[in-house]
């Protein structure tokens, strides 16, 4: 996919998938890859800046006698999920009407 | 090369790059391995695929996002600037339209006292050479004097007469070059104005 375009999904993407659960990296670009790819060199500035603007909180705990650092959505990040969300509905409608000329000129030849 | 290689290699790039939060990248990339291996993935499997450079680039990339949000950009800085000369300027074109004010009439003053004088001259020179003439009929002047005086009254008329012309014409260029300039000065502020106005939309 275009990396702009992707760019712009992926912050939500992840704050969807925090959306249901805390989560690690690991886990993130696994649950997140399934869809959209996403290496871990992408994810952590990405993560890093959604913790700066205070959309998630971290906390680390322990796992295999190492620890993990997780990742929790704030009621901040909800309401910017939110906003995000709209953002994909109108991105709907815009690739509704892409679709549309596209099919339109396939059938036209 | 195995995790505690590839995280002193990752070390050392960061430092380079002036990383600000070298621990936390360092801590990520230790978790991820670690993750990794959990899954099944051999280690030297792991690290083989992640590659320094990308790491630091994608860094690069974001910090400059970060920047180009944090600190809008220079042409905004420049808006700014412009906007406070522009308050500053306000005065200052006060100032300026009195300046301008004050050459043009100094130039409608001088032009006019110009062709006034060389206008009059020319009168005189009219009249004197009537009065030659007048002063040779009746004999006042001896005729060779007479028509001395009348040539040099004429040549006098003559330059006199075309001088004021001059003055009128070049009055008349100046003018208009001035009021010009003063138009095209203005269509630019009133351009530049409308663009500004255009951009904040």
């Amino acid at each position: 996919m275009d990396t702009q375009l992707k760019k712009g999904l992926l912050d939500t993407c992840i704050l969807k998938c925090l959306e249901k659960e805390d989560s690690y990296g690991y886990k993130l670009i696994n649950d997140v890859s399934a869809h959209v790819e996403v290496s871990e060199s992408t994810l952590y500035p990405i993560l890093k800046r959604l913790e700066e603007a205070k959309y998630l909180s971290t906390y680390k705990e322990e796992h295999n006698n190492r620890l993990r650092k997780y990742f929790k959505i704030t009621d901040e990040g909800r309401k910017k999920l939110k906003e995000q969300i709209k953002e994909v509905q109108k991105l709907r409608e815009v690739i509704k009407f892409i679709e549309k000329e596209y099919e339109g000129e396939k059938e036209n030849g | 090369m195995d995790k505690k290689e590839f995280l002193k290699a990752l070390e050392k790039e960061l430092t380079h790059s002036q990383c600000e939060d070298i621990t936390s990248v360092l801590e990520y990339y230790d978790e991820f391995i670690e993750d990794k291996k959990e899954s099944g993935v051999n280690e030297n499997d792991i690290i083989q695929e992640l590659s320094v450079t990308d790491i630091i680039r994608n860094l690069k990339v974001e910090r400059k996002i970060e920047e180009a949000v944090k600190k809008p950009s220079i042409s905004n800085g420049m808006k700014a600037l412009i906007a406070f000369l522009g308050v500053l300027s306000f005065p200052m074109l006060i100032a300026f339209g009195a300046v301008l004010f004050a050459l043009f009439i100094t130039i409608v003053a001088v032009g006019f006292s110009l062709m006034i004088a060389f206008g009059s001259l020319f009168v005189a020179a009219v009249l004197s050479v009537g009065a030659v003439i007048v002063a040779v009929i009746t004999g006042q002047i001896p005729i060779p004097t007479g028509l001395l005086m009348l040539g040099v009254m004429l040549v006098l008329t003559g330059l006199f007469g075309i001088t004021a012309r001059w003055t009128v014409v070049g009055s008349q260029k100046v003018m208009k070059w001035f009021s010009g300039l003063i138009k095209k000065k203005f269509n630019k502020i009133e351009a530049r104005t409308e663009r500004e106005e255009s951009n904040d939309e």
